[in-house]
């Protein structure tokens, strides 16, 4: 099942103490955080007017911000010698202020230990709204924490990612920053006035686990790079691991809220829910620490992914496909029912059998073999300068066997370019490989030669990416003009009206190539390329703009 | 057999591709591009980045043949683009030039890499 393939992009163990400090300060930021919540949202609940239960909460408040300021100090100690390449610690400590002055990293640190100390100066505002004073200071400071993500640095300022990552900070403060407090009042609260609480915050918890979730799924598409990201990556081994603690957090919830809570009065009760936000609390600190490895591990989307898997899903998935893996998970619903239900068990089985008979000997073909670059994905662009270097690399080392063997156009069509990449890399059973001879770059030129060759003869093709002069300058290359249609000469003359005219020298040999026409004729001709870059079709060029030629003689 | 030659050759690929490319700002474009022959000399090296970097800890090293610097130094940030940054080029004459840069991106990581460009006579 597995190919023995390792995920792209590992672990450093250098980045260890960054990562630690970083999940740290995360820890501290957002308890301190959901404590400040907990304490101005309750201020006016039974528990919360319980002497013990707010000399805790003050407790706690104070030390969670001793810990944030602790924890903020060797983060942006560590983060600091990271930007600037400091050796040692004096180093590191002349970093931080090139740091603080002029990178954006600095700023955001400086502006969240600027909230905390304010969240800090107002502790003692009143007990009625003055208590939502420091929780929205600290809030803020943990809003700001999505401007040190990855998602800031890709979208370069506010966006619908960036915000699901603010969303997802608050909500997570909110949650598990509320699990020691609400373990306060469950400790000396009086047991109307615990189980009051205990309610409240069930419903607005199971409100904050919809928005973690849904602010999460917003990232996971954003930033893992699809399948292939989420199992060839270590950032998406590392995010499913996250995502796998959080369903754990969930089931210790739903067992709080469903078992433990009503048996709160028995012998022993509060005790046990003791216990376990104790533990949920554990695994909430697991998750912050794998947020603070994601946040130091290149996104999936970013890092060539590497297949672990010997198979993987036919895609795109076709309608029979979803039928039979429908049919299955119906069946297995069934077989579920036949196991606990109490009537219908016979039929539900007997259906179970027909459904699972029906889809089983068809999941195969849901599956193909697939190679440890499946999902890899080409970063030459499909320029004539890279298809010309692969006719120049072919010619030389490839057409020596396969000019006589020729390759079969269907089954190169049906082949992934990461499953070619792989081939070429690793060779088959008829053919060496590549790898050790030809550089990566070399052999996806190869590859987008063979991609241009095989479309030859019938229109439209993909059209190869050139270098353009154009009557608007904002276009300079055929990748820039995608999204709307383009009239194009490969002569060496003036462009069209409104269109362009190519500026690269391999042009003319790579257009000849991918559409099957003589270089004379598109010398002469004009071009369409459609909005989606394609090549649609060859015209007679646009009559002359020069009045001169009109002037009758 | 062939399994083991297989798992070979997925060992040694596989030891090939752990380098590339495990990075945070990925260069996604360079003028001049990289490997590109110019007929004019350019004035200046501009890289566009996958994430916003941090102009004041980003370095662009241009070098000719012989391996002197041939840029001036101050790396700018483009005003309307976080994701790119450009060096200011002395008067090139017609040579090979690598382009060496290590790059900070704003989430706090660093990159680097190399290419080269040529100019023509």
């Amino acid at each position: 099942m597995f190919n023995g393939a390792l995920p792209a992009g590992g672990v450093e163990l250098a980045h260890l103490p960054l990562v630690l400090a970083r999940a740290l300060w995360l820890a501290a930021l957002l308890s301190t955080t959901g404590a400040l919540l907990f304490r101005a949202a309750a201020a006016p609940s039974e528990a919360a007017r319980v002497p013990s239960v707010r000399a805790g909460l003050s407790r706690l408040i104070v030390r969670g911000l001793a810990a944030a300021a602790a924890a903020w100090v060797a983060w942006v100690l560590l983060q600091s010698a990271a930007i600037v390449g400091a050796d040692g610690l004096a180093e590191a400590l002349a970093g931080v202020g090139t740091v603080f002055a002029r990178a954006a990293f600095g700023h955001r640190a400086v502006a969240q230990a600027v909230l905390l100390l304010a969240a800090w100066a107002a502790l003692g505002l009143g007990d009625g709204r003055g208590r939502f004073v420091p929780a929205g200071l600290a809030l803020a400071a943990t809003a700001v924490q999505a401007g040190h993500s990855h998602a800031w640095a890709m979208q370069g300022g506010p966006g619908l990612l960036t915000g699901a990552v603010l969303l997802h900070l608050c909500a997570a403060a909110a949650w598990l920053g509320g699990l020691l407090p609400l373990a306060l009042v469950v400790r000396h609260a009086p047991l109307a006035a615990a189980t009051a609480t205990l309610r409240r915050f069930s419903r607005v918890a199971t409100a904050l686990v919809l928005l973690l979730a849904a602010t999460a799924l917003v990232q996971a598409v954003a930033l893992l790079g699809g399948l292939g990201g989420l199992f060839g990556t270590s950032y998406g081994w590392v995010a499913l691991l996250k995502a796998l603690l959080f369903a754990v957090l969930l089931g210790i919830a739903w067992r709080n809220r469903m078992r433990l809570m009503p048996a709160l009065a028995a012998r022993g009760g509060r005790a046990a829910l003791l216990r376990s936000i104790a533990l949920e609390t554990a695994i909430g600190l697991l998750v912050l620490g794998a947020a603070a490895l994601l946040s130091t591990l290149p996104p999936g989307m970013h890092t060539p992914p590497v297949w672990p898997f010997a198979y993987r899903p036919r895609l795109p998935l076709r309608l029979s496909g979803i039928a039979d893996v429908t049919a299955l998970a119906l069946a297995l619903a069934l077989l579920g029912w036949a196991a606990v239900g109490r009537r219908w068990r016979l039929p539900a089985l007997a259906l179970a059998a027909l459904l699972a008979g029906g889809a089983v000997p068809r999941l195969g073909g849901l599956l193909v073999p697939a190679t440890p670059t499946s999902f890899f994905r080409s970063e030459t662009g499909f320029t004539a300068a890279a298809i010309m270097d692969g006719a120049r690399l072919f010619a030389a080392r490839c057409a020596a066997c396969h000019g006589a063997a020729p390759l079969l156009p269907a089954r190169l069509a049906a082949t992934e370019d990461g499953d070619l990449f792989w081939v070429l890399s690793s060779g088959t059973a008829g053919m060496p490989g590549f790898a050790a001879t030809l550089d990566e770059d070399a052999r996806w030129h190869l590859i987008d030669f063979l991609r241009a060759r095989a479309t030859a003869g019938a229109l439209p093709v993909r059209a190869p990416d050139i270098d353009l002069v154009c009557a608007d300058g904002a276009i300079q290359a055929l990748s820039d003009a995608r999204g709307h249609d383009l009239r194009l000469s490969l002569r060496a003359a003036p462009p069209p009206p409104g269109g362009c005219r190519a500026a690269d020298p391999d042009a003319i040999p790579a257009y000849a190539l991918a559409s099957g026409l003589s270089p004379a004729r598109l010398s002469v001709a004009d071009l369409l390329i459609d909005a989606a870059g394609r090549l649609r079709a060859v015209v007679r060029p646009a009559p002359e703009t020069s009045i001169a030629t009109e002037t009758p003689r | 057999m062939s399994n083991v030659r297989r798992l070979v050759a997925a060992a040694l690929l596989l030891g090939a591709l752990s380098s590339p490319a495990c990075a945070h700002a990925l260069l996604r474009k360079a003028i001049p591009a990289s490997g590109a022959t110019l007929q004019a000399a350019p004035r200046v090296v501009r890289l566009s980045f996958s994430e916003g970097v941090e102009a004041a800890f980003s370095t662009i090293l241009v070098r000719d043949a012989a391996g002197v610097r041939v840029d001036l130094g101050a790396i700018t940030a483009a005003s309307d683009d976080a994701k790119t940054i450009s060096v200011p080029l002395k008067p090139l004459a017609p040579g090979v030039y690598t382009v060496e840069w290590h790059a900070t991106s704003v989430d706090a990581h660093k990159t680097e890499g190399h290419f080269s460009f040529t100019v023509a006579p």
